[in-house]
């Protein structure tokens, strides 16, 4: 994993990452040491990985992504479709925590 | 809560006051937690939003609350506990927030003195009355007749003089063009009443009827309307009647105003100054009390009373000038400290002055302590009903808008207030002549309405209490007069 996050440069991994994902859910998931990010469609688990280590200075342990399809929603009548989004769960190592609240 | 006394001296009390960081965190936690069961926050159910999520966004606005709150919760504590009658709002002073995260603030305060109410039926009080002689009803009478005099209409070559009634039409021209206001017809004017822009009434002397004048009229620059004040206009004046006065036998003049027999209207005179006199000799009696309570009560005052009284007559002092000068630093005779060297001749009021209406300042706090002692010590309050009652009388003052001044009171605390103190005042006062032998003395009518000087720096306190509640009823009224009515007399008429 140390040698993709060499290999991003750094505006890539500010593109990997969209945002903080901040619910109740999520807010459990820090008993776990586990944080929840929105993430690029296409991007991959060491990807996601080095971009964390490299933004908040913390060690990653493992990454669970799954993707998340946009609702149907009707507008004046007419179809239409949320886009869709992958959510990151990742796991950071004993100890270590982000500020969520501050943002990317 | 840690409470160390830094001062006491006299009235003053101040404290330092130490609030622990343990029970200000304990106080914003349950605060937000409070605030978390109504929060709606995208993401969680409401009332399920983490307490630390809460603290991380709403902390730091939450904990400035918290702290007012507990300041203010602990002032109150402190002043419960150490049984001190503030004079009013405590000060809270020099905050600070130190490294352990404890609070530290200043309380200053001054309180309530002591008061002895002395043995209220030692007072010494002599009530003046005053019996009502035929010459005053004579000089009644004659004074209501020359107010109101009949007027006849004159002959067709009259020529109208000063204390003519004339009934004329007029336009104003400001450089050709009429103003607003400055026109009507049909309009009765008296000569020499004053009621008009000066120069107009003296230009129509001379008139005849059926006369047209045009009248070049230079208002005075400092007039009420600001677009005409200093212009100079012209108004076009038709004369269509003259009225002169005309003479008349008492029989006649009092049945003209309605009453049956000179008597009757000499009788309604009597009343009036009946109660004229009475009202005179209670007001007299009144000042002669608050100013033995004023002598035989010796206590510490609160200077910070007295200064905010003393703020209330410097600013009534320039109420109509406008803009009010800032009031002087306090010119205190007995200390050393700063102010006191401080203490000048303010521009708009020598220190000698300065100094004498501080005294009635005094004056009037001790009395107003003295006064409110004994209101408490006797349970003298006013109830709902008596509010209700003076507020319908106050409304009754102002025909026709009777409503409107009732719901202004009923809507407005602070105008509430106002009428509340004198009623109050009215009340300790009669309580106080109940306690006390009245004694009577027999005066003349002259003697009855001497203003003693001294005194008279006392008085005012009644009415001060009366002129601001007229005030404020003036006001309403003033903006509740409908536009339409003034037509005529609102830009020409002198006030």
């Amino acid at each position: 994993m140390t040698k993709a996050a060499q290999n991003l440069a750094q505006d890539v991994i500010y593109d990997i990452l969209r945002a903080p994902i901040i619910t109740e859910k999520a807010t459990r998931l820090a008993e776990f040491n586990q944080v929840v990010f929105e993430v690029r469609n296409n991007a991959t688990k060491p990807e996601i990985a080095a971009s964390i280590e490299a933004i908040f200075k913390v060690k990653v342990v493992s990454v669970n992504t799954l993707n998340i399809k946009g609702k149907t929603k009707f507008f004046k009548g007419r179809r239409g479709r949320r886009s869709d989004y992958k959510k990151a769960m990742v796991t950071l190592a004993p100890g270590q925590t982000i500020d969520m609240s501050i943002g990317i | 809560m840690q409470v160390i006394e830094t001062q006491n001296e006299g009235l003053k009390r101040q404290y330092k006051v130490t609030l622990a960081a343990g029970d200000i965190s304990n106080r914003l936690d349950s605060r937000l937690t409070e605030l978390s069961r109504s929060l709606r926050l995208p993401g969680f159910r409401p009332g399920k939003v983490p307490t630390s999520l809460m603290r991380q966004r709403y902390g730091n606005a939450v904990y400035k609350e918290v702290l007012e709150d507990m300041a203010r919760d602990s002032s109150d504590e402190l002043l419960r506990e150490r049984h001190l009658r503030p004079s009013r709002q405590p000060q809270v002073s020099a905050s600070t927030i130190e490294k352990n995260g404890d609070f530290v603030y200043e309380l200053a305060v001054e309180i309530l003195p002591e008061i002895k109410v002395m043995d209220l039926s030692t007072l010494d009080l002599t009530r003046e009355i005053a019996e009502i002689s035929e010459s005053d009803i004579d000089h009644a009478f004659e004074e209501f007749s020359t107010r109101f005099p009949k007027y006849d209409p004159a002959e067709s070559d009259h020529v109208a003089a000063m204390g003519d009634r004339v009934i004329i039409d007029f336009t104003g021209k400001l450089n050709g063009t009429a103003f607003e206001g400055g026109t009507a017809t049909d309009f009765s004017l008296d000569l020499g009443s004053g009621q008009f822009v000066p120069g107009f009434e003296e230009g129509l002397v001379g008139s005849k009827i059926g006369d047209q004048r045009t009248l070049e009229i230079k208002f005075p620059d400092d007039y009420k309307a600001a677009h005409l004040a200093g212009q100079t206009t012209e108004f076009d004046v038709t004369v269509k009647q003259i009225n002169v006065k005309a003479k008349e036998s008492p029989a006649e003049m009092v049945a003209r105003v309605g009453f049956e027999t000179v008597d009757s209207l000499r009788d309604f005179f009597k009343d009036q100054l009946t109660k004229e006199f009475e009202q005179q000799s209670r007001t007299k009696l009144k000042i002669k009390l608050l100013d033995q309570l004023n002598v035989q009560h010796d206590f510490p005052l609160p200077m910070s009373m007295v200064e905010d009284e003393f703020k209330t007559i410097w600013a009534q002092l320039f109420e109509n000038e406008g803009n009010v000068p800032p009031p002087p630093l306090p010119p205190k005779q007995d200390d050393t400290s700063d102010d006191a060297a401080k203490a000048e001749d303010h521009p708009m009021m020598s220190l000698a002055q300065q100094r004498e209406y501080r005294q009635i300042a005094e004056r009037r706090v001790r009395v107003g302590l003295v006064l409110s002692e004994i209101a408490r010590l006797n349970q003298i309050t006013v109830s709902d009903g008596e509010m209700r009652h003076a507020m319908r009388d106050t409304a009754q003052n102002y025909r026709g808008q009777e409503k409107r001044i009732l719901d202004f009171l009923q809507k407005n605390p602070a105008a509430q207030e106002r009428l509340r103190g004198p009623i109050l005042e009215e009340k300790i006062v009669n309580f106080i002549f109940q306690l006390t032998k009245v004694k009577e003395t027999k005066v003349s009518r002259d003697e009855l309405f001497a203003v003693e000087e001294e005194v008279s720096a006392l008085t005012d306190k009644n009415e001060e209490a009366a002129k601001d509640k007229k005030a404020s009823a003036k006001s309403a009224k003033k903006s509740a007069k409908p536009k339409g009515d003034a037509k005529g007399d609102d830009a020409v008429a002198d006030e």
